[in-house]
């Protein structure tokens, strides 16, 4: 009973904190502009995530180490700094992004400007860091993210016109009003915001902090497998709400109080105060969630004592470059930029960076020396390689696009 | 030639066939491409668009399905959007006196929908003075049908 009880928390944790600011951003502009034409997209993106976060999941119950330092110890130190810079880089770009979704959700609440905020958040996220556990952090922002089921409650209660909607995702077919290197440049937006690189780094490393051992790799499995589908379907959900109130209306979405707009023609209030508890709940899980990713891989990298298992005196570097990760993403934000912005050129970077992150997993995935009786089998390399493909099309075309569109222009 | 001449040969052929790519890839960028018609309606699309997405938030209102605080944020970020493309085309430099006629519209539409959006957000905060929210909510989308209508 007990363990039926950690898997389901664990999946629900999954599916609750799947979503964050880029993945609630991209899905609603996608959706109002491309109606429900890229949802391969979220298909293809969490496979992809499922597959990637399974193995370094598995990386680190079976070896006992977080991907970063293997990665370290297996590729050597010149090609794993190459890979810290860009993955600590769109990490910190991230974690502004995420603070000012939390401040943007406070917003809709309150009409108090997302500058005020601000402080709020950032010190919110470094007082949680600090003092409070790994599993409560985790379960809490997880379950509380729930909230933003109330998308998937809203698509059923437009009372769309299903047979549309079916037809648009199985025959996607680019808007007379958009051109194909938009399509694609939000294709790769999607694609980057399902397969961020912060949730393989943190997934293995909370891995550590949890001290998983190879008998914990049937709820990781079951985590990956059944959490991170159901958040893909919430994804799904935040575009189709798009599609059915806001594109018929012409409204492409530039801001977040744009993506709410149809959970309230749904729902009015009550299905207000979920969706925004859900936003708060979502970006705030992954505000803590990047902050620990940058900690975890600079630590990790330089042979760092890390991790919130130890007290934070214990692992003082560690916390320190947190710290100073909050304080130059709540700086980056009070310069007064946009953070939709930020968002979206976030989700766009990171896709950039995929291949230096999913590559060395893949390979390390597959060194029996670290993994004994646990290396990948041929069904996941396979698919590892067909995604490492795909990965680094998406990566090569990613700068290319964002130039011609004008980024999503 | 050594192994080292060679080498550096071939990084500074990399480098050129790089150069010459990003230039070529800079040239269609939209604001190079399509020149000042493409800013102008880029221009339009954001204003329509973001005079709708007010006229919807008004509108929830209106129905009691969303509070003052969000109906107020709403506006507000579709009045940002309107005023970031008055400066996107306050900005433009232009000869051609076709180009500078649509500018010219254009920038009259944008200064209307900034005061009726204006006017929408201080109703939708209580400031009184101003029409009722269906008023304001009608005439928004009036001067959206105008705005999509009249520029050509």
């Amino acid at each position: 009973m007990k363990k039926v009880f950690a898997v389901a928390l664990g999946v629900l944790t999954a599916f609750g904190g799947f979503l964050d600011i880029g993945d609630l951003v991209t899905n609603a502009v996608v959706g109002s502009r491309f109606g429900l034409a890229l949802v391969w997209v979220v298909v293809v993106g969490v496979v992809g995530i499922c597959l990637f976060a399974e193995m370094s999941g598995r990386v680190a119950a079976v070896s006992g180490r977080a991907t970063f330092e293997i990665i370290r110890e297996r590729l050597g130190p010149r090609t794993a700094a190459a890979n810290l810079l860009a993955s600590f880089l769109i990490n910190l770009m991230t974690l502004t992004a995420e603070i000012g979704g939390i401040a943007l959700a406070l917003q809709l609440a309150t009409d108090v400007g997302p500058l005020m905020w601000i402080p709020v958040a950032a010190f919110a996220v470094w007082l949680v860091i600090w003092r409070v556990k790994f599993q409560i952090m985790e379960n809490v922002t997880g379950l509380a993210g729930l909230c933003l089921i109330v998308f998937a409650v809203s698509v059923f209660a437009l009372q769309p016109n299903w047979s549309t909607l079916g037809n648009d995702v199985l025959h996607p077919v680019v808007p007379e009003n958009e051109s194909a290197a938009t399509y694609w440049y939000y294709a790769i937006a999607l694609f980057g915001a399902a397969m961020t690189p912060y949730e393989v780094f943190f997934f293995s490393s909370g891995a550590i902090e949890e001290r998983w051992k190879v008998k914990d790799l049937a709820v990781s499995r079951a985590n990956v497998l059944v959490g991170f589908p159901l958040g893909g379907i919430l994804s799904v959900a935040v575009a189709t709400c798009a599609a059915i109130v806001l594109l018929p209306n012409q409204i492409e979405v530039t801001s977040l109080s744009q993506v709410v707009m149809p959970v309230v023609a749904a729902g009015g209030k009550l299905a207000l105060a979920f969706v925004i508890i859900g936003i708060v709940a979502a970006t705030f899980g992954a505000a803590l969630e990047t902050t620990l990713s940058g900690g975890y891989i600079l630590a990790q990298f330089l042979g760092w004592s890390w991790g919130k298992f130890r007290r934070p005196a214990e692992a003082a570097r560690f916390h320190v470059v947190m710290f100073v990760s909050i304080v130059v993403g709540a700086a980056v934000l009070f310069t007064g930029i946009d953070p939709i912005m930020v968002t979206e050129y976030s989700v766009v970077f990171s896709a950039i960076a995929l291949p230096l992150t999913y590559l060395p997993i893949l390979i390390v995935a597959n060194d029996p020396q670290y993994m004994g009786e646990h290396t990948n089998g041929t069904v996941t390399n396979a698919l590892g390689s067909i995604y490492l493909v795909v990965i680094v099309a998406a990566s090569v075309a990613a700068i290319p696009l964002m130039i011609v569109t004008g980024a999503g222009q | 030639m050594t192994s080292q001449q060679g080498r550096r040969r071939s990084r500074v052929a990399f480098a050129a066939v790089f150069l010459v790519a990003l230039g070529l890839l800079l040239t269609q960028c939209p604001a190079n491409r399509d020149g000042a018609p493409g800013v102008l309606a880029a221009a339009l699309t954001e204003t329509t668009s973001a005079v709708r997405s007010a006229a919807l938030a008004l509108d929830l209102r209106i129905r009691d399905r969303s509070t003052a605080e969000l109906a107020a944020v709403q506006v507000t970020d579709a009045g940002d959007e309107v005023a970031r493309a008055y400066s996107d085309i306050a900005e433009l430099r232009i000869v051609d006196p076709a180009d500078l006629d649509r500018q010219r519209l254009l920038a009259g539409f944008l200064n209307t929908a900034l005061a009726e959006l204006n006017r929408a957000a201080a109703q939708v905060r209580h400031l009184g003075g101003q029409p009722p929210l269906p008023d304001l909510r009608d005439r928004l989308l009036a001067l959206a049908d105008e705005l999509e209508t009249g520029y050509r």
